[in-house]
């Protein structure tokens, strides 16, 4: 009788053997280092046609901010009053990212607008999302607003 | 939100596998962690979806970060004093056995090591990683040809160390069985 493995018997008999398991330490690594950048949690819902994002303005920042405030402002207060907890919090929130995704563009072509400058003009249609965190209470929200802008570009020739 | 903790479930699930083929690329288990924590990150990011139809480039960003990682003379040396968790050891063992696989187990971890790393890598993306022999070749940049004679060496290596268990592991009888019960076994005809 032939006891040897064949091939098929030896390929089972290495895919039994299961992998030792990786170290707490290295899913707590992952994790922090996850938490550092959070624009994954805005792509994991949907994917944006076009490519390109870019980071907006300290102004949107400062918007998420105030509107991750009265999100915040909802958690289970430990002591003090209202007002105090909400100052306490703002300054603990932290816009963590802010991504704008271009879903489409039009462009009308070239016109001449009333002093005589030359404009093209182009519709955007966009969606803007923040994340903010609390690293106090480990909380984030994630807030998504659409939007459709007419951009209006100058134009210039060269002589 | 659940979408924020459904990285943890994917990495459930292949962080072994990752580690296991990082070890064949770098000197360490916790060389091999650090690889599989910028791999994992990296791709995360990038497909959060946790689409198993990526896990390919999962594992061909293993290979690049341990490659580079491999060229590079920087190391995270001050990492377990940073961390108060248990960091894998230097010598931990590749594999998790069950009791009974406990002697295979070590014989295929040492013929692992015994083998050329074109083959072990192979060997270990083919029957751990799962991945097909296209995907290797993709991520290897090899031609597909190579990559079956790589993993039929390397079976042929391991077969050396291996063959010889089969009736351990397999339960066939041997040629003289030896009865250990305290009465005779009954005859198959009787119980028909």
């Amino acid at each position: 009788m032939n006891n040897d493995l064949n091939e098929h018997e030896l390929e089972n008999l290495l895919r039994g053997l299961a992998p030792a398991a990786a170290s707490p330490a290295l899913r707590q690594r992952v994790d922090e280092e996850l938490k550092l950048d959070m624009s994954w949690l805005s792509t994991s819902r949907r994917k944006p046609q076009h490519a390109p994002r870019w980071i907006v303005s300290a102004g949107w920042a400062a918007m998420g901010a105030a509107a991750a405030i009265a999100v915040m402002s909802q958690l289970p207060q430990q002591s003090g009053t209202g007002a105090a907890h909400a100052l306490a919090s703002a300054s603990t929130v932290l816009p963590a990212s802010t991504i704008r995704e271009w879903d489409d563009s039009t462009g009308s072509g070239i016109h001449h607008g009333r002093n005589r400058q030359v404009e093209k003009h182009a519709l955007v249609i966009s969606r803007e999302l923040g994340t903010w965190v609390d690293p106090l209470y480990s909380a984030q929200t994630t807030a998504e607003i659409p939007s459709k802008q007419q951009l209006l570009l100058p134009v210039s020739f060269r002589q | 939100m659940e979408a924020a903790f459904d990285w943890k479930r994917t990495f459930e699930q292949l962080a072994p596998q990752l580690v296991l083929y990082a070890r064949q690329l770098v000197d360490s288990k916790a060389d091999a962690e650090d690889v599989v924590q910028q791999a994992f990150v990296r791709w995360w990011r990038r497909f959060p979806e946790g689409d198993s139809s990526h896990i390919p480039l999962l594992y061909a960003a293993v290979r690049t970060i341990a490659l580079d990682q491999r060229r590079s003379d920087h190391r995270r040396v001050n990492r377990e004093a940073k961390s108060d968790i248990a960091v894998a050891g230097e010598d931990a063992p590749a594999f998790d056995p069950q009791p009974e696989q406990k002697e295979t187990a070590a014989i295929v971890e040492k013929a692992l090591q015994a083998l050329p790393e074109d083959q072990r890598e192979v060997v270990t993306l083919k029957l751990w990683g799962d991945l097909t022999f296209n995907e290797i070749a993709a991520m290897t940049g090899t031609s597909i040809n190579t990559i079956a004679g790589r993993y039929r060496y390397a079976l042929q290596a391991l077969h050396k160390k291996l063959g010889h268990l089969r009736a351990d592991l397999l339960g066939e009888p041997t040629s003289s069985p030896v009865n250990i019960l305290p009465f005779s076994p009954p005859h198959t005809e009787a119980l028909s």
